[in-house]
C-alpha cells in the first residue's frame, strides 16, 4: 500500500526506488476479495491478541488510583515497530503480494488502536487526572512514532544486502541446510517421533 | 471449564469484531480516494490516504464513546456486546501503527508541518468525537 507510492515520491531514496521499480510490490496481482479476505483475517489475529494482551496485563482503574494503561501502550508500541520493520523491509526487497495486507493492514493494523488510547487518556481526564492523561499522550505519540522510525531503519539495514539474498533468507529456511539437517532427522524419524508421544 | 469457555467465547467475538473493524479501514483507504477522484478529480491519491485512516480514526471513536456510554460498565451478555462492538469493532477500526507509519511518511516527504497538523488533528479530533458519542450516547 504504502511503499510504491511512497517511493515514487522519495527523491533521496534512489536505491529503494530502483529496487521497488523492478516488481510490484503492492497488491496488484490479488483480486480486491481476497485482498480484504487477507486483512480482515489479519486484522482478527491481530485484534485477539491486543485482547490477549489486555486480559493478561490488566489494568488498575478506581476513582483515586489510576495507571497508564500499559496493555495498550504495549500494544502499540509493538505494533508500531512490527509496522515499521515491515515497511523497511519492503521498500528494499521483493515480497509476496499478501505480505503488506495480511501483516500490514491486517496484523498490525488489527492489534494496535486509537480509539482505546483517546477513549484511556478521556477517561484519565474524566477522573481528574489531566497529568497523567498528558503523560499517557506524549508517551503513546513519541513512543508509537519512535519504534516507527526505529523499525524501518534497522530492517532497512538488515534487509539491504540484496546481493546475497540466500544467506539472510535462507539461514531461517530449513531448505538452507539440506545436508546434515535432512540426514539426521530420516534416520530418526521412524522411531523418535514415537516414542516422543508415548512419553 | 465454564470460564475457560466464556474466555474463549470473549476472544472470538473481539476477533469477529476487529475483522470487520479493519476490513471497514481497508476498504475505506481502498475505495475512499477512488470515490473522492471521481468528484474532485484534480486531488492528488498519494495525499489524500493518511486522511482516510484519519477518518477511520475519527469514526471509531465516535462510535466507541456511543458503545462505551451504553455496555461500558455492562457485565453478562452486554458485556459481550461490548467486546464484539468496542474491543473489537473499534479497535480494529481505529489503528495506530498506520497514523504512525502516515506520519514519517508526511515527514519524509519534507512535509512535516502537514505530519504535525495531521498528529494533533487526529488526537484532537477523535477526542472531541468521543465525547459527541459520550453525550449522544447517554
Amino acid at each position: 500500500m504504502h511503499t510504491v507510492e511512497m517511493a515514487a515520491l522519495q527523491l533521496d531514496e534512489v536505491e529503494a526506488s530502483r529496487v521497488l521499480g523492478s516488481g510490484p510490490v503492492q497488491p496488484g496481482g490479488l483480486t480486491a476479495r481476497r485482498t480484504a479476505l487477507l486483512v480482515g483475517i489479519g486484522g482478527a489475529v491481530g485484534g485477539g491478541l491486543r485482547y490477549l494482551i489486555s486480559v493478561i496485563a490488566p489494568t488498575v482503574t478506581t476513582p483515586t488510583l489510576v495507571e497508564i494503561p500499559w496493555a495498550t501502550l504495549w500494544a502499540n508500541v509493538i505494533g508500531c515497530l512490527a509496522l515499521g520493520a515491515l515497511t523497511g523491509v519492503l521498500e528494499v526487497r521483493r515480497a509476496p503480494a499478501w505480505t503488506m495486507p495480511l501483516l500490514g493492514t491486517g496484523l498490525c493494523g488489527g492489534f494496535t488502536t486509537m480509539s482505546a488510547v483517546v477513549l484511556e487518556g478521556s477517561a484519565m481526564l474524566g477522573a481528574d487526572f489531566p497529568i497523567l492523561a498528558l503523560a499517557y499522550g506524549m508517551l503513546t505519540v513519541s513512543l508509537s512514532l519512535g519504534a516507527v522510525v526505529l523499525g524501518l531503519l534497522i530492517a532497512r539495514r538488515i534487509a539491504r544486502p540484496v546481493a546475497d539474498p540466500a544467506l539472510h533468507d535462507g539461514s531461517r529456511t530449513p531448505a538452507a541446510l539440506p545436508g546434515p539437517g535432512a540426514r539426521v532427522r530420516s534416520a530418526e524419524s521412524p522411531v523418535s517421533p514415537v516414542e516422543g508421544e508415548a512419553r | 471449564m465454564t470460564t475457560a469457555l466464556l474466555g474463549l467465547g470473549g476472544l472470538l467475538l473481539v476477533m469477529i469484531g476487529a475483522g470487520i473493524g479493519t476490513v471497514g479501514r481497508w476498504a475505506l483507504a481502498e475505495h475512499g480516494p477512488r470515490l473522492l477522484a471521481r468528484r474532485l478529480p484534480e486531488v492528488d491519491l498519494a495525499v489524500v490516504r493518511p486522511w482516510m485512516t484519519w477518518t477511520a480514526n475519527v469514526v471509531s471513536s465516535f462510535l466507541l464513546g456511543i458503545v462505551v456510554t451504553r455496555l461500558g460498565a455492562a457485565t453478562g451478555g452486554a458485556g459481550y456486546v461490548f467486546l464484539l462492538l468496542g474491543t473489537g469493532l473499534c479497535g480494529g477500526l481505529s489503528v495506530l501503527s498506520t497514523a504512525a507509519m502516515d506520519v514519517v511518511d508526511l515527514v519524509r516527504r519534507g512535509t512535516a508541518s502537514i505530519a504535525l497538523g495531521y498528529l494533533m488533528l487526529s488526537v484532537g479530533v477523535s477526542m472531541a468525537f468521543l465525547w459527541l458519542g459520550l453525550v449522544i450516547g447517554s
